[in-house]
């Protein structure tokens, strides 16, 4: 038989600063949520068990999706997933993130799950966490002792666990605006679509003619971490893509650093082995197709 | 502290005290009675629950009713509400992303691609599904919505997930694999398929002629297609009556007391609509041998009432407007409770109980024997609910009942089994479209043939003596006589097993008495889709073919009457072969096979042959179903009529009429043990199995084990700790859960419980396995040997 939820107490902040303050207030007792995709699984298992949650859906203007051409791409942190999903200006600019968004589990859980549930999360399989970072994106986070603007890559510190502070929420992710003319892609690898992903990459190259001026690199579900595979990128980098088969080695160069540079374990859905093959696929896959569009 | 919510649910708004911790589900459940939107897996991925909030689809076991203030829900019962089964409907709103859920194996742009209709294989419910095949890999299963079989999977979508994701499993055995090093330790060497029957045969011929045949034993477990016939026949042509099988627990208490009332098993008619569905020990939600969910939801919706006696507060128990809730294992007592009333308030049919029965009289008499308030002192059921059920079931027309397996596991579940039997047939129930039917077999083989009982009787009084005569009957012995005939030779030794479809060391009562005895067998051999428990210490390990691996015909639940064909769909991995063909080929090296075949699959047509198919035509056709007659007083008894009393049990040796003395039967609660256990299936996973399969790991992660908040206190044991539990057989340790709408003197622990993620052979089979907390008896259920499993003395305290 189902378990249902345990017993809670709950409240409804109405500002983000009265959110901090029932945070800091009930300490360990107290956790935050807003979709609950990820947080009432646990709770259900009853392996987490907060006896009192902050419910953060009624705090006003957390939930937009705003662009501007200096600023960049905002996304509140209440957004859905699937509201990125639909959202013109990010498929447009930033497609990256509509294709994690569309990776991302079944509709039922996009129209429920958010933007800052998915990162303040930090499952290592995270779905926007690749894309996040090969964007070079950055978190506001917001707690009792003000603000501040954390690096997508200083976010995450463990599995399950990132730099908030216990008083702290998400208040928006902001993505700058990339060059024209560079292109993303993320790839992720399960057994199902709606699957949580057993390896993924997200793939960022800016091609100057043949001249590979920037690449990065993001895995995820292959270490404790999302994580930026500095070396993979470093050997792509600074390279002339003649457009011959010496590509196709240096891309699979590329992919096995990755597949190097990841740290993955042995879990039901697949071993460290497999899991490590497969990054380094899709890096090399991910490589190609952006190399292609950016070509053509 | 509850709080009032605004719901508008399909246009109906109102006002709710909810507690925070309430999902919108619950409320659609508790509050709506909504049974087509069900709670599945709780975690968002099986959709089952999936509503409009605002004109966006999402999970509602996911969204707390206060989040739902004010919101516009619209669910699939707006729109399918009177429908007779499962349609596009419902699926469009469970599943609105048919891609999502597609496993992908690894091919880029597939290549071929074809839809099978077939059967789940999962669970005995067997739902009707299309099998989505491409690059030779199932990638899912859809409900069938074409044919007009039953096709709503289960809440949960187990097989749905389970079966795609096993086909394809990295674990799966590949190879035959001999132990090398000691037993248990883990160490394997690959053989060929000669060698590994050539091992079996020798040593099971050597052992036929040093200590007779019936020093081998059998373990086969729940039929899924010809397996476990195979099974029962080999073990009879190889001339030995030890075979185990789960009828002690599961299907034969309830068939004899169907059987010696009124002479045949009734199953709850599900081709009408009834007006009553009492459900006394099961979930249809989940898995179901028997009453369809699409029948639940079809009765409900015409205003049907439901009866749910359960310990627990199931799915159904919600739903039900009469919520029975008996201490575990006094589910005798509760019926003669029952009966009790319906006699003496005369609620009966009077011309069946005047002109159909023998015995009348002697039970008016014996049910004045007891009293109400005994039976709500034994029962923890108020008198006035006793009261409800037996008025209500006598007086509701048509009433189908359908008595599950936990009321199947107690020492006079057979008895019980009777008094159900009388109920339904002194209420008029039987035989009434809607209630309780019996069934008239389309033309195949009798399983009892199959199992060439006639031709080789199989003398199983030389291992039973005369006790237990419905496993004699029955063509099994219960477990625990194996397991004496292992470790104290009596009446004889038995040396060697071989294992199909099961998992002893962890579904067997009493672990450590079954591990001791698989370690003193001289040679066990078993064939399994993954190494488990019982596996890790074998000799002879045989890497099975799954179903949709192989052409097969499956029968099961047997009191359906019904017979299915499961088309092969993809080929076994590597070198795994089907059950039924590593017997096949066992018996031939056996000396056997002038009673097996060339070649397994032609089993097949053997089955059929009454109807005059070959198993390529009865494909097209894919089912042959019962009759049901609808006769009114057909009694196939010696006398003709309800044998309330019955001379047959009487020259058995059993009780002829069942006997407050033996319904009333509970255990004694001792002080160091003062809390009742029980247990429920886990709807994630079929028995034992499949704890691999991440999609419906994530689902229940941990053994939990449910505790009412004051019971927890009291023992200072705090919600999501890990917590002992201990009987006088053993202990173990499971995850705690809080819940209140438990009996504080109740302990619902979790059943079937190992770890094959550990890197150690036995996968942590001693740390949560239910089955180490089981005495295996002495008392035994004179009919069955059985033993009891529901309502065991426990204590629980912290790790």
């Amino acid at each position: 038989m189902q378990l249902g939820l345990p017993e809670f107490e709950m409240f409804f902040p109405r500002t983000v600063e009265e959110a901090c303050s029932l945070l800091s207030g009930y300490g360990a007792d107290a956790q935050l949520f807003a979709g609950g995709t990820d947080l009432f699984i646990k709770m259900k298992q009853r392996r987490l068990l907060p006896r009192m949650l902050i419910n953060i859906k009624r705090i006003p203007a957390l939930d937009q999706i705003r662009y501007d051409a200096n600023e960049g791409l905002r996304i509140g942190a209440l957004t859905t997933i699937q509201s990125i999903q639909d959202s013109d200006v990010i498929s447009k600019k930033f497609r990256v993130l509509s294709q994690a968004a569309g990776v991302l589990g079944t509709p039922q859980i996009r129209n429920l799950g958010t933007l800052g549930g998915n990162l303040a999360n930090a499952s290592p399989s995270a779905e926007f966490a690749p894309p996040l970072l090969t964007l070079e994106a950055s978190v506001r986070c917001v707690g009792l002792g003000g603000e501040r603007l954390v690096p997508m890559n200083e976010f995450f510190v463990g599995p399950g666990k990132s730099v908030l502070s216990h008083d702290e929420l998400i208040t928006e992710v902001r993505v700058p605006n990339s060059p024209i003319r560079a292109q993303g892609i993320y790839l992720k690898h399960s057994l199902r679509m709606m699957d949580v992903s057993m390896a993924g990459a997200a793939a960022f190259v800016l091609l100057d003619g043949d001249l590979c001026r920037e690449a990065r690199i993001a895995l995820g579900a292959v270490a404790p971490t999302p994580f930026r595979a500095g070396m993979a990128e470093a050997t792509l980098r600074g390279k002339r893509l003649s457009g011959n088969s010496k590509d196709k080695e240096l891309l699979e160069e590329v992919g096995r650093i990755a597949s190097g540079e990841s740290l993955p374990i042995d879990d039901l859905r697949g071993y460290a082995s497999y899991r490590r093959k497969i990054v380094g696929m899709l890096v090399r896959q991910g490589l190609e197709q952006v190399i292609a569009r950016a070509r053509g | 502290m509850t709080h009032v919510t605004r719901l508008n649910v399909n246009g109906d708004a109102r006002e709710i005290a909810v507690e925070p911790r309430q999902t919108l589900l619950d409320v659609l459940t508790e509050d709506f009675r909504l049974s087509r939107t069900k709670e599945g897996c709780g975690i968002g991925e099986c959709g089952a629950c999936t509503v409009s909030m605002d004109g966006k689809l999402v999970s509602s076991c996911l969204v707390l009713a206060m989040d739902a203030d004010r919101k516009e829900i619209v669910t699939m019962e707006k729109f399918t509400t009177g429908d007779p089964g499962f349609s596009p409907t419902m699926e469009s709103f469970i599943h609105p992303d048919q891609i999502a859920r597609r496993a992908n194996f690894g091919s880029v742009g597939s290549t071929t691609r074809s839809e099978v209709a077939t059967f789940c294989h999962l669970c005995p419910a067997h739902c009707s599904m299309n099998a989505i095949v491409e690059d030779g890999r199932v990638v899912d299963l859809e409900p069938d919505m074409e044919s007009g079989l039953y096709a709503e999977q289960c809440a949960v979508n187990k097989g749905r997930f389970t079966i795609p994701e096993v086909l394809g499993h990295k674990d799966r055995l590949l190879y035959p694999q001999k132990r090398v090093g000691a037993r248990g330790e883990g160490k394997w060497q690959r053989i060929s398929w000669d060698e590994a029957l050539d091992t079996v045969a020798a040593k099971f011929n050597q052992l036929k002629t040093t200590l007779g045949p019936e020093s081998v034993a059998f373990g086969l477990g729940e039929p899924k297609g010809l397996e476990f016939a195979f099974g029962q026949r080999l073990a009879t042509a190889f001339g030995t009556p030890g075979v185990v099988t789960p009828g002690w627990c599961c299907g034969i208490p309830k068939g004899m007391g169907a059987a010696f009332t009124y002479g045949a098993s009734a199953v709850c008619d599900d081709d009408n609509t009834p007006a009553l569905i009492v459900l006394w020990g099961v979930n249809m939600a989940h898995t179901t041998g028997g009453l369809r969910r699409e029948t639940l939801e079809k009765s409900l919706e015409a205003g049907g009432k439901i009866i749910t006696i359960d310990p627990q507060r199931t799915y159904v128990a919600k739903l039900a407007d009469l919520w029975i809730k008996p201490r575990p294992g006094s589910d005798g007592a509760l019926a003669a409770g029952v009966l009790k009333v319906i006699i003496e308030e005369k609620l009966y049919d009077r011309d069946i109980v005047d002109n159909w029965t023998v015995g009348f009289e002697k039970m008016r008499e014996h049910v004045s024997t007891f009293s109400l308030d005994e039976v709500e002192k034994l029962t923890w059921v108020p008198c006035r609910q006793i009261e409800e059920f037996a008025r209500t079931y006598s007086q509701t027309k048509p009433a189908a009942m359908h008595v599950g397996n936990a009321v199947e596991q107690l020492l006079n579940s057979f008895q019980t089994g009777r008094v159900a039997a009388i109920m339904r047939a002194i209420c008029g129930n039987l035989n009434i479209p809607g209630g309780d039917v019996m069934l008239t077999p389309p033309p195949f083989t009798r399983p009892g043939s199959f199992f060439l009982l006639n031709k080789y009787p199989r003398r199983a009084e030389k291992i039973l003596g005369d006790k237990f005569k419905f496993a004699q009957r029955s063509a099994f012995i219960p477990p625990h006589v194996m397991i004496k005939a292992i470790l104290d030779e009596d009446p004889y030794p038995i040396k060697a097993a071989m294992f199909i479809l099961t998992n002893p060391l962890v579904s067997y009562p009493n672990s450590n008495e079954t591990y001791r005895a698989l370690m003193k067998l001289d040679f066990i051999v078993i064939s399994e889709l993954f190494m488990t428990p019982t596996a890790a210490l074998a000799d002879i390990v045989l890497p099975a073919a799954w179903g949709m691996e192989h052409e097969e015909l499956g029968y099961w639940p047997g009191w359906h009457e019904e017979i299915r064909s499961y088309p092969k769909l993809v080929e076994p991995p590597a070198e795994c072969w089907p059950d039924t063909k590593i017997m096949n080929e066992l018996a031939k090296r056996l000396g056997l096979a002038g009673d097996f075949w060339e070649h397994d699959d032609e089993a097949l047509d053997l089955m059929l042959k009454p109807s005059g198919m070959s198993y390529e035509t009865f494909k097209e056709k894919r089912v042959m179903k019962p009759k049901r007659e609808y006769r009114p007083h057909d009694y196939r008894t010696p006398s003709g009529k309800i044998e309330i009393y019955s001379e047959q049990l009487a020259k058995l040796g059993y009780e002829p009429m069942p006997l407050w003395q033996e319904l009333a039967r509970t255990v004694d609660i001792p002080e160091e043990y003062p809390l009742l256990l029980t247990n429920g299936k886990e709807e994630a996973y079929m028995m034992t199995g499949f704890k691999h399969v991440a999609s419906m790991r994530i689902v229940r992660p941990d053994p939990i084990v449910e505790l009412h908040p004051d019971t927890a206190e009291k023992y200072g044991l705090q919600e999501g700790q890990w917590v002992f539990l201990e009987t006088k057989a053993g202990k173990i340790k499971q995850r705690l859960s809080l819940n209140r709408s438990l009996d504080p003197r109740v302990v619902v622990a979790a059943f079937g419980w190992w770890f094959p993620e550990r890197d150690e052979p036995g996968y942590g089979w001693r740390e949560s396995n239910l089955n180490m907390l089981i005495p295996s008896g002495p008392d035994y259920d004179p009919s069955t040997g059985g033993v009891t499993l529901r309502g065991i003395p426990c204590r629980v305290y912290g790790a």
